[in-house]
């Protein structure tokens, strides 16, 4: 077991530019996922770590050592991949036992391991089966357990759950967490799916455009994004951002007249509030009016979503309550949870800082 | 007309293609087989004589199991030299870069030309006199300056198989780059991740996911090896001697040169027997068995 360490790593394909100047450190044991949209260089960074991939510019280490030069095989990295990447002519013990055959574990020895791993996600009454007999989970386990035989320094694993179905995917998030806890190694997850990131991980990497935008624990990364990539990103469904002036502690925007506000810059800023921040409040409590667009029942709550001006702005209201479309209601914004972002920049205003290193991430 | 009887009418002249090409042929070589005809004497079919032909190859020919022997030994040397150099051939020139695609089109010449003038042209290539290779080889290595290749019965097999390999080769090559291709990427990058030194990944995981395309390659080029003909008639004529009288060869001999018809169908038919059974089998215990 053993850190990981990224500095000044870049990586470009011809002109495009996959990654740019990416400084990371991995603590020891840490379980960190890199979430973006497709194309924003989270698998390179990945594949990189792995030796799968060559960086352009910059230094990986695991541990103490440099990793630059390593071919992958010596890298002692276990990786689990999207397709599973099983080898389809072997048995599934074959599947489990090859990362120890080819560094020389004796059959007996091997096979004692082998159960061990099989067991541990449950896949010992199907050793003697051939990939392809097996459903998408069991195949995911298969390639699970390949990875946990033996003790790597590091897992990876590439967007591991994204062929499962949904019920199942639940599932084997919390089994791969489970087992990460267990084993205790240090794990670099890639994945565009907001949940699994937030449930997973010690700290997320959100990236964008070959840049971690946002470095922090799924808590900061969700109370406090530090731009407004990271708040459109984060949060399902989506915070509601509305533009906007903010001058003397008052935020305006069409139909929106929202008073005493403690941050004290003005100009044109973007605000940001999440869904449930927003209640369904009497005429006399409401910050702003609007009518109403759509009500979806989720189960839990209902989604209202509230024309204001040109907005469309989506509040959270008890599952209990009901409204019609087209009906004006009022609505109130939690102010202790309101986002602001420079609409220029679209960095955070008011520090997204506490306690956190986004601000230097941002900068690099 | 009916929609039934239709589709036969539409199927009628491919069938007649087929038959006039193919069936005729066949079955007029079979009629010959049995019967005792040298066209030397006779310009019409002689007397029946029954099996007779075919008793006479396999129970009182030499010159039959000679050629079967050679046509052996070609065939494994050409299957495994052309089946390997394409292999090697491929995973060099798999890829998608500028230089790759321009070696790639340049090695896929020789797979051009027809046998019968490569044939040729390897024998202007090979004379000790004026060939380039006495010329350049000669001049590595000086002992080798003037040797007529052709002459010696190894050499000139020798000579026939690297002619055919270098002529087969490219065929393959493409092939095997077609199926590298298609092997999933994860599967490879998963054994270098999981530890695997390069010659592992190619036989451990390769390799077997290869095994498919492999094994219709050794069918074909067996098949192409067991009938060689165009290049041994050009580069060698069966010589020196007979150290490269294939079987195709003998039949060929036979029929225009000694002018016995009855005798050559029978060996015709025999080889053709064998290759069919070969297919046979091989089809029924390779090809089906899936990985």
């Amino acid at each position: 077991m053993a850190a990981v360490t990224l500095s000044g790593v870049e990586k470009h394909f011809g002109t495009f530019t996959a990654l740019q100047r990416l400084d990371l450190t991995i603590a020891d044991g840490e379980f960190l996922v890199l979430l973006g949209p497709s194309g924003c260089g989270k698998t390179t960074t990945m594949r990189i770590v792995a030796g799968l991939e060559d960086p352009s510019a910059g230094a990986i280490h695991i541990g103490e050592r440099m990793v630059n030069d390593v071919r992958p095989k010596d890298r002692d990295v276990a990786m689990v991949f999207q397709n599973y990447g099983l080898y389809p002519h072997m048995s599934v013990e074959d599947n489990i036992g090859y990362p120890l055959k080819v560094r020389g574990v004796p059959r007996g020895d091997r096979s004692a391991r082998i159960r061990h791993a099989a067991e541990k996600v449950e896949l010992g009454p199907l050793l003697d089966r051939k990939p392809r007999q097996l459903s998408g989970g069991q195949r995911q386990r298969v390639a699970l357990a390949r990875a946990i035989v033996r003790t790597p320094q590091v897992f990876l694993m590439d967007e591991p759950l994204s062929n499962l179905d949904a019920k199942l995917r639940v599932t084997m998030r919390a089994e791969i967490k489970h087992l990460q806890n267990e084993l205790g190694v240090t794990t670099i997850y890639v994945t565009h799916d907001q949940i699994e990131a937030m449930t997973l991980a010690d700290r997320v990497a959100v990236m964008s455009q070959g840049r971690i935008q946002q470095l922090g624990t799924p808590e900061e990364i969700y109370d406090r994004p530090a731009n407004l990539f990271v708040a459109g990103f984060i949060g399902s469904p989506p915070m509601n951002l509305i533009s906007g002036q903010l001058s003397a502690g008052t935020f305006t925007a069409p139909q929106i007249d929202l008073g005493g506000l403690s941050p004290a810059s003005s100009g044109s800023v973007v605000l940001g509030v999440r869904p449930e921040d927003i209640t369904v409040a009497d005429d006399a409590d409401a910050d702003f009016r609007g009518s109403v667009y759509a009500v979806e029942l989720t189960g839990e709550s209902n989604l209202v979503t509230v024309l204001l001006g040109r907005e469309r702005v989506i509040a959270r209201a008890s599952r209990a309550w009901r409204g019609r479309t087209g009906e004006t209601i009022g609505l109130r914004a939690d102010r202790s949870r309101l986002h602001f972002f420079d609409r220029e920049t679209g960095v955070r205003i008011g520090g997204a800082q506490e306690g956190n290193t986004s601000e230097r991430d941002l900068q690099q | 007309m009916g929609e039934r009887l239709l589709k036969y009418w539409l199927v009628a002249p491919a069938f007649l293609v087929i038959a006039a090409t193919l069936l005729y042929p066949l079955a007029a070589a079979l009629w010959y087989s049995v019967h005792d005809w040298n066209i030397a004497q006779q310009a019409t079919l002689g007397p029946m004589i029954g099996a007779a032909n075919y008793a006479r190859v396999l129970a009182d020919d030499p010159d039959f199991w000679h050629s079967t022997r050679v046509t052996l030994v070609f065939t494994g040397f050409s299957v495994v030299l052309t089946l390997g150099l394409a292999m090697a051939l491929a995973l060099l020139l798999t890829g998608g870069d500028r230089t790759r695609v321009y070696v790639r089109t340049l090695l896929v010449i020789p797979f051009a030309m027809s046998p019968a003038l490569l044939g040729i042209s390897w024998r202007f290539l090979l004379n000790p006199e004026f060939g380039a290779f006495s010329a350049v080889v000669g001049f590595v290595f000086p002992w080798l300056k003037g040797v007529a290749l052709l002459a010696d019965p190894t050499l000139a097999m020798v000579a026939l198989i690297a002619s055919d390999v270098w002529h087969w080769a490219p065929y393959f090559m493409l092939m095997f780059i077609g199926a590298l291709a298609a092997l999933p990427q994860e599967t490879i990058e998963a054994a270098q991740v999981d530890g695997a030194s390069k010659p592992r990944v190619f036989y451990e995981i390769m390799l077997p996911q290869l095994r498919p395309v492999l094994a219709i390659a050794v069918l074909l080029k067996a098949i192409f090896s067991l009938k060689v003909l165009d290049q041994v008639v050009t580069l060698t004529n069966g010589g020196p001697g007979t150290a490269t009288e294939t079987l195709a060869h003998f039949v060929f001999q036979t029929a225009f040169r000694w002018y016995d018809l009855g005798y050559a169908a029978a060996v015709a038919y025999l080889l053709a027997a064998v290759m069919a059974v070969l297919a046979a089998i091989y089809s029924r215990f390779v090809l089906e068995r899936r990985a």
